[in-house]
């Protein structure tokens, strides 16, 4: 009798315990910067599907520029998520693919991104999603903004993560994750804004870069003009800008052009960004990430997946610097580096000194065809803020030409869905199977995902791809993925 | 009322035990493989295979030799006296040969034709182009590279067939992350390709013996799909620079193992 009684009991709490369970689904998701605008339109359309819902997300980024929903680094929903029962959250904060990969892999204190509290979202759930609550990101970690953020913002456990990159293609252990292709995201080379009003001087004509161009960038840091246009009278330098190695747009465009993802390359970051139309000085990646102009201690340009923290080997950490960057001119323009004058073995505030004078200079990089759009703006190609540049010989007209749309023109994707364009990876979704809720939130993804309205500029539907690649960066093969 | 609770007791230990095996073998399926543990699954499958070489037999080089090659194999009483059930094809196995002590037996890498041992340093290789600091990224021999947490493997090579660069990376100071990811390559190659090799073998052998069919690939072509694979992921990883040099160095081997 007694023994009866207790097993109901314990079925009984059992059910209890499931039911509260199934009552909200928490979903954490990390990762690629490079699609976290289709990710996010999917996401919201998802909760839209679902019935009434509410949402949050932080309206500055980690620059302290002003971001929309789609281009935010966090956001925050609760609703009812196709596929799952009772009340869903979703969380994102998009802190790059490798990193995104890392935080799902090898959850840690060090790995687990931030996230908005559950309570930032409202309380109310309207159909459509009503008004979004925003909330400041404040980017100095040691300095009053800290506190805020801790009231809006908290350190958790990944469940999923978008990629650029696949998994194998870092160095990245931990966790098994289940998951796959959600879709193709697209690149392109890019110079920037001085290169392309030198257009009718210098740089005219020169719309190419190859892939040994980017080698030798790679392993320079800059190459003189010379080397895109074969004269020598052209002895501007040319310097490479971009990502540090937690993204996997970097890891993307050192697989494709053969430099390595794990090899240490020399790379630029505007020093002082604060002239909206200008770059006065550049400077060298600081190991550890050094300063910016204003004293500023900016850790995240360091890169530390590799385990290659040092001079050159950092970058931006998010995509929309790079695309800021690249859409200012450096007509006159100094190149500074941090030296280590003390001998302490880390670098201060103060050791950031100029190596070369201002003079005019160049910056290529390799961003998303959705920052690529963003960097020479959406009108006439002769009024364009910088320059696409064609890779290996191709050239996307689409966003190379006159107001690109604001899908993937049909023009680009035909290159890319036939191989002869090979500047793209395929995007992966990852999840650990075993978190609740993981699974369907994958499946809902992946098919709102195969669409190019919904995805836009950020990439291809997979299901459009008459090729594929077994490895990022490798071999393109006909046949569909 | 006695007997209930030790029905209760008996049943809770039973779940207990059930979800601990449970528990263990998740763990087991998702922690990824050592080294030791694909070697020991990768031990000889087909006994009638298990080719009487051990490493009593033939004693491991001394620090500085060279390992035995496939012709040094091949002409081995143990080899010759081994009369296998039909012809190999242009496999040529080896049974693992197992250092008690790696460190006091260096390998050279270009040496590793037809036994390869994997070695994992835990060191770093970088390109050398880059960091002025770094040694070259051309192949070097390791004898100065190994460390005790090196772990050895040895795996079967079909006779003339290139290893995948990563099996042949032996630069030094590789970071921990780069050790990783090559050790990472290796093992997922090592993971594919025994099955493989072993399902290819058997159809090797019987395509000698029923060729006129013609719908049977030989062995090389799975080794070279599981080595393709295995390059491309290198070359991404490490560049072409790096990726030139250690299959420049595999081929060299494969030719001189076919003349």
């Amino acid at each position: 009798m007694k023994l009866k009684t207790l097993l109901l009991t314990g079925l009984a709490g059992i059910a209890l315990a499931g039911a509260a369970q199934a009552q909200t689904t928490l979903i954490e998701i990390t990762g690629a910067t490079a699609f976290r605008s289709a990710a996010v339109t999917a996401i919201n359309s998802a909760f839209n599907a679902g019935g009434p819902f509410a949402y949050s997300y932080a309206n500055t980024s980690s620059s302290g520029a002003t971001t929309s929903l789609t281009n935010g680094s966090m956001q925050a929903w609760r609703g009812t998520f196709p596929g799952i029962a009772g009340t869903t959250i979703i969380r994102t904060s998009w802190n790059g693919s490798v990193e995104g990969i890392r935080a799902v892999a090898v959850p840690n204190s060090t790995n687990n991104p931030l996230y908005l509290l559950q309570s930032t979202i409202p309380g109310t759930l309207t159909a459509g999603g009503g008004t979004p609550a925003t909330f400041r990101f404040h980017s100095d970690p040691g300095g009053p903004g800290a506190a805020t953020n801790a009231t809006f913002y908290e350190q958790l456990e990944s469940d999923m993560s978008f990629s650029d990159v696949a998994q194998s293609s870092t160095p990245v252990s931990g966790l098994s994750l289940a998951g796959g292709p959600v879709g193709v995201v697209v690149f392109s080379m890019i110079a920037n804004r001085t290169w392309k009003d030198d257009s009718a001087g210098d740089t005219s004509g020169l719309t190419n870069i190859t892939a040994q161009q980017f080698r030798s960038m790679a392993q320079l840091g800059s190459v003189p003009l010379s080397f895109f246009s074969g004269n020598s009278a052209h002895t501007n330098r040319v310097y490479l800008t971009g990502r540090n190695d937690g993204s996997g747009t970097r890891t993307s465009y050192l697989y494709e052009t053969g430099v390595g993802a794990a090899t240490p390359i020399v790379q630029y970051v505007a020093h002082d960004r604060s002239s909206p139309t200008n770059i006065p000085i550049i400077l060298k990646c600081a190991a550890g990430g050094g300063f910016n102009f204003q004293n500023v201690a900016t850790p995240q340009y360091a890169s530390t997946v590799w385990g290659s923290d040092i001079d050159g080997n950092g970058g931006h950490v998010s995509s929309g610097d790079v695309r800021d960057d690249l859409s200012k001119t450096t007509s006159s323009t100094a190149v500074w580096e941090f030296v280590d004058l003390d001998e302490s073995s880390t670098y201060t505030s103060d050791e950031d000194l100029q190596v070369t004078a201002a003079a005019k200079l160049y910056m290529i990089s390799w961003v998303t065809y959705n920052d690529a759009r963003s960097a020479r703006g959406t009108g006439l190609a002769s009024a364009a803020t910088a320059q696409v540049l064609g890779y290996d010989g191709v050239i996307l007209p689409g966003l190379a030409g006159d107001s690109p749309p604001s899908n993937i023109s049909a023009a680009d994707r035909a290159l890319v869905a036939n191989g002869r364009y090979t500047a793209w990876n395929f995007q992966q979704l990852y999840y650990v199977s075993s978190r609740t809720g993981a699974a369907a939130v994958f499946s809902e993804l992946e098919t709102r995902l195969d669409n190019a309205t919904l995805i836009g500029t950020a990439g291809m539907p997979t299901g459009e791809m008459l090729v594929n690649r077994t490895v990022d960066g490798g071999v393109i093969l006909p046949g569909a993925p | 009322m006695n007997a209930s609770k030790i029905i209760f007791a008996a049943a809770m230990a039973a779940l207990f035990l059930l979800c601990t095996f449970v528990a263990y073998n998740a763990g087991q399926s998702q922690r990824p493989a050592t080294r030791s543990e694909i070697a020991a699954r990768d031990q000889p499958s087909r006994p009638d295979r298990a080719f009487s070489r051990n490493a009593a037999s033939h004693p491991l080089p001394a620090s500085g030799e060279q390992s035995p090659t496939a012709q040094d194999i091949k002409q081995t009483p143990e080899f010759d006296s081994w009369q296998p059930p039909s012809p190999p094809g242009n496999i040529v196995t080896v049974n693992p040969l197992r250092r008690s002590n790696p460190s006091s037996a260096p390998k050279k890498a270009n040496q590793a034709s037809s036994v390869h041992s994997l070695s994992s340093n835990g060191g770093s290789v970088v390109p050398s182009a880059v960091l002025p600091s770094a040694s070259s990224a051309t192949p070097v021999a390791s004898s100065t590279a190994l460390s005790v947490s090196q772990v050895e493997e040895d795996i079967v090579v079909p006779l003339g067939a290139r290893l995948p660069a990563a099996l042949l990376d032996q630069t030094p100071n590789l970071t921990p992350q780069q050790a990783s990811a090559v050790d990472a390559i290796a093992n997922d190659f090592l993971d594919d390709f025994p099955a493989e090799n072993a399902a290819s073998a058997d159809q090797g052998q019987g395509q000698q013996e029923g060729q006129s069919q013609g719908t049977i690939s030989p062995p090389q072509d799975a080794w070279d799909a599981a080595a393709r694979e295995a390059n491309e992921r290198y070359r991404g990883m490490f560049g072409v620079e790096a990726y030139n040099a250690w299959t420049s160095a595999s081929a060299q081997e494969a030719l001189a193992e076919k003349q």
